[in-house]
């Protein structure tokens, strides 16, 4: 083990374990709070409350291509394998919460627009980044040299971070079915009408988020044990060769 | 070549000032219908509204858990090379 490596290590030892508990309270809080203290919308009734589950998940599937794009920048800037560990680890943890979106979305549209999908702007943009998602996940099995498929997936990240700000505005620059945000829009006119909801939604935010960081760090740190025992198989590999290529010469 | 990188260069520079005066005409131009609580007095009553608010719950705990379980098994295979290499060491 190296010096970043045990660093690295006592990091994620101190960290993980009390994010994991902290985010699993506040899951469970988030969980009770929907179901028994949110007051739902007037119009949609109890299907509103969805949105605590629906739009934190949205939320954390950007930030979490967020967080693949810059750690696939800083892998072509400094050419440090660390990074894309870290770009893998935002990958599949961004991808189930793009998957809770993509199907959170459809069992709201349902009882509301009458239909689980329609191509509007804004789902389709969603269903693309999910998409995008996949397809990165995808290449990381196919390439097999750690070199290109860093380079490869890097770049493939960096231009699909072009979907993110379609996703977002995509409500505003064309007509959509999908509702414009509500939330922080109370200088135009919107905003959450009972303090319950706004609560509810914070906790759920909050809970989600921890969960991804939780998520995140505990595959980064499997990522980078992963590597390390690979590197000493090889070594050890390498020794059994060489002790009897020894054996054969004598 | 040259030609190659000065059209990509200007392409780019081209297509972010364009973004960015989308971005800009978005963050100022609409308005936003507010969400109106429910009455007081409402009740959770069982009706089959309840059933998607229930399957989208079981989604997002099904997807946690299928998350954490693949880390668990994956940390279960290196905790078994883990084993083998130290055995390797102590032979």
């Amino acid at each position: 083990m190296n010096r970043e490596s045990i660093r690295m290590d006592r990091i994620a030892r101190r960290l993980i374990l009390p994010a994991s508990v902290l985010a699993m309270v506040c899951m469970l809080a988030a969980t009770w709070m929907i179901f028994f203290y949110a007051v739902p919308e007037r119009t949609m009734g109890i299907v509103q409350l969805i949105m605590y589950l629906h739009v934190p998940a949205a939320f954390v599937t950007y930030l979490a291509y967020t967080v693949l794009f810059l750690s696939s920048c800083a892998l072509l800037w400094g050419g440090r394998i660390g990074w894309d560990r870290m770009a893998q680890s935002a990958g599949e943890i961004g991808m189930g919460f793009a998957s809770i979106m993509i199907i959170t979305g459809p069992l709201w549209a349902k009882p509301v627009w009458g239909h689980f999908w329609t191509w509007d702007p804004r789902l389709t943009s969603a269903f693309v980044l999910w998409l995008i998602y996949g397809v990165y996940l995808l290449l990381r099995l196919v390439v097999d040299r750690p070199d290109k498929r860093a380079k490869f997936c890097a770049v493939l990240a960096i231009l699909g971070m072009a979907d993110l700000p379609i996703v977002h505005y995509s409500v505003k620059w064309w007509n959509a079915t999908h509702p414009s945000p509500v939330i922080m829009q109370e200088k135009v006119g919107g905003g959450l009408g009972d303090p319950s909801m706004k609560y509810t939604l914070l906790v759920a935010f909050i809970a989600q988020v921890l969960l991804f960081v939780v998520l995140l760090l505990l595959r980064h740190n499997q990522l980078r044990l992963t590597a390390e025992i690979n590197s000493l198989e090889h070594q050890k590999e390498r020794e059994r060769l060489l002790a009897g290529s020894q054996t054969i010469q004598v | 070549m040259r030609f190659l990188s000065t059209a990509t260069t200007a392409f780019c520079r081209f297509s972010s000032v364009i973004f960015l005066f989308f971005v800009l005409a978005a963050s100022r131009a609409g308005f936003a219908q507010p969400m109106e609580a429910a009455n007081e007095g409402w009740k959770m009553s069982s009706n089959p509204k309840v059933l998607y608010l229930a399957l989208s719950s079981f989604v997002v705990w099904i997807v946690v858990f299928a998350i954490v379980f693949t880390i668990y098994r994956s940390q279960k295979q290196l905790s078994r090379r883990i084993q083998r290499l130290e055995e390797a060491k102590d032979n």
